[in-house]
């Protein structure tokens, strides 16, 4: 029979993964994100401020180290329009600033963050300016 | 011999996590409904079984799910439930709104971005004062002031803003305003529920100093100067679908993008003494009444289906639901093709910790959970 230590982790993650999913306080242009590769890709809204064509990526958490999580910054109304570098950082590298390249975003608009590659189950917890 | 015996093994194990992560009928308490004062009226021509009657509140607890909040259902809503159908998105006419709100400035930038046929270009025009416009799927315009407010995250800043009247104008002369803009544009007027809240330049002031001392904010983004000309109404809307709100497809998209929010509104505005600083109006819906009328099912089925979640899980948090919001959700179907159905919205705090609240929705008239990526 599985330990009951086992079994509660088991369970705990299957509701985790079903329920997961938080209010941030938004103030200023920035969210934080708690995304795990293949699970819950995506970001809260945040609304981009300016005209500056890049946008910030800073993981302060990592589940596996040294494993890269990339991500691409998404308008929120067409996800056809995404930026065209992605932000790559791993726990040794946590920050980013990629340019949006080719997608013009606009101030104003809404974007969101989005996974686009890192091994499944990577969860990684941070910031995010698009 | 040894094979079999593996198997039963983990026939055992299989057998022993899924009784472990779900509850026994027997198990749980009766549900204890302290208020239900009922609020929906019939119509002359329904009959008794086309109408449902939900409270005004609803305080339930159920083994460690409880229920505390007022359901929100709009004051017209009689209990009878029309379906609907989306004929399209409606979107604005970009030249009426370059019209509109493009100034005198000289245009210093313009930049189109390619999207999928169907749907309108995407073009962005900058002007030399610092004027914003964008238009195709979503209509946006921006003052230079709003730089400002969209780095403070004004829509959603609960914490610095309040429900005070400002000196410049009533707020419903801001929403009043809106209305005329959206009826203007080719928008559905009259067809939102509107909210609004007011935000002082000195809070804003100190917020922005807070977020630049905790090294958040660069010094440079600095506003040099606020005074009572940058206190704003903030004004937003969510579209109405015969007399319930709109839960609009972005809101399906992700759990993290599910939140009824002002920032999750189609229609957010921004006003100033100034004027208008910003508006974005985005994922409005032309609605047609289908011929069926729906049955919803009364609130004991729908709240058991939470309690019956949130019970299953195995650990020892605690969840309190502190909204319960009828919706038309709008969604895209297997087909592609968009589809509406009533859909309640619920908020579960755990342990009483508002930073872990989470969205589940629960579909009005099958009762059943609506799973989000």
């Amino acid at each position: 029979m599985l330990k009951p230590k086992m079994k509660r982790t088991l369970c705990a993650m299957a509701a985790v993964l079903s329920i997961a999913g938080t209010i941030t306080p938004v103030l200023a242009d920035r969210v934080d994100f708690d995304i795990t590769v293949s699970v819950d890709e995506i970001s809260p809204r945040a609304k981009k401020a300016d005209s500056e064509q890049k946008y910030y990526v800073t993981g302060t958490y990592f589940s596996l180290t040294n494993y890269t999580f990339s991500s691409k910054s998404v308008n929120l109304n067409n996800s056809a329009l995404k930026s065209q570098y992605t932000a790559a950082i791993k726990s040794s590298s946590p920050k980013a600033t990629p340019g949006y390249g080719k997608y013009y975003a606009g101030a104003g608009v809404y974007h969101y963050l989005q996974a686009v590659g890192g091994v499944s189950g990577l969860r990684v917890r941070g910031r995010y300016t698009p | 011999m040894k094979k079999k015996y593996k198997n039963s093994i983990m026939i055992l194990i299989l057998l022993t996590v899924l009784i472990g992560c779900s509850q026994k009928e027997n198990d749980k308490s009766p549900a204890q409904i302290k208020d239900t004062t009922t609020k929906n009226t019939a119509t002359e021509n329904t009959t008794a079984e086309d109408i449902v009657v939900f409270p005004d509140r609803y305080n339930t607890e159920m083994e460690r799910v409880k229920f505390q909040c007022e359901l929100e259902i709009p004051e017209g809503f009689t209990g009878l439930m029309q379906d609907y159908h989306v004929n399209e998105q409606v979107y604005c006419d970009s030249n009426k709104f370059y019209e509109m709100f493009a100034p005198e400035s000289e245009l210093k930038e313009h930049h189109t971005n390619p999207v999928s046929e169907g749907l309108p270009e995407d073009n962005t025009y900058i002007f030399a004062d610092g004027t914003t416009i964008a238009s195709g799927f979503q209509c946006l315009y921006n003052s230079i002031n709003n730089v400002y407010y969209n780095q403070l995250g004004v829509m959603d800043s609960i914490e610095i803003s309040s429900n005070e009247k400002l000196s410049f104008a009533e707020p419903e002369t801001c929403i009043e305003d809106v209305n005329e803009i959206l009826r203007q544009l080719g928008y559905p007027a009259d067809d939102f529920f509107f909210s609004w809240h007011s935000l002082n330049a000195q809070a804003m002031e100190q917020a922005e100093e807070q977020l630049i001392s905790s090294g958040d904010f660069p010094e440079e983004k600095r506003k040099k100067g606020w005074t009572s000309e940058d206190d704003i109404y903030v004004i937003y809307a969510y579209q109405k679908c015969g007399t319930l709100p709109v839960f609009h497809e972005i809101m399906s998209l992700g759990r993290s993008l599910a939140y009824d929010t002002p920032s999750g509104a189609p229609v957010q505005a921004v006003y100033s003494v100034r004027g208008l600083e910003s508006l974005l109006v985005n994922n409005i819906y032309a609605f047609e009444k289908a011929e069926k009328d729906l049955h919803l099912k009364n609130f004991d089925e729908i709240a058991k289906v939470v309690e019956e979640k949130f019970n299953s899980i195995l650990n020892e948090a605690d969840y309190a639901v502190t909204r319960a919001k009828l919706y038309e959700r709008v969604y895209y179907d297997e087909k592609q093709n968009y589809a509406v159905e009533p859909t309640w919205y619920f908020e579960i705090i755990e342990n009483g910790n508002e930073s872990r609240t989470s969205v589940t929705l629960v579909n009005a008239v099958t009762g059943k959970e609506i799973y989000l990526p």
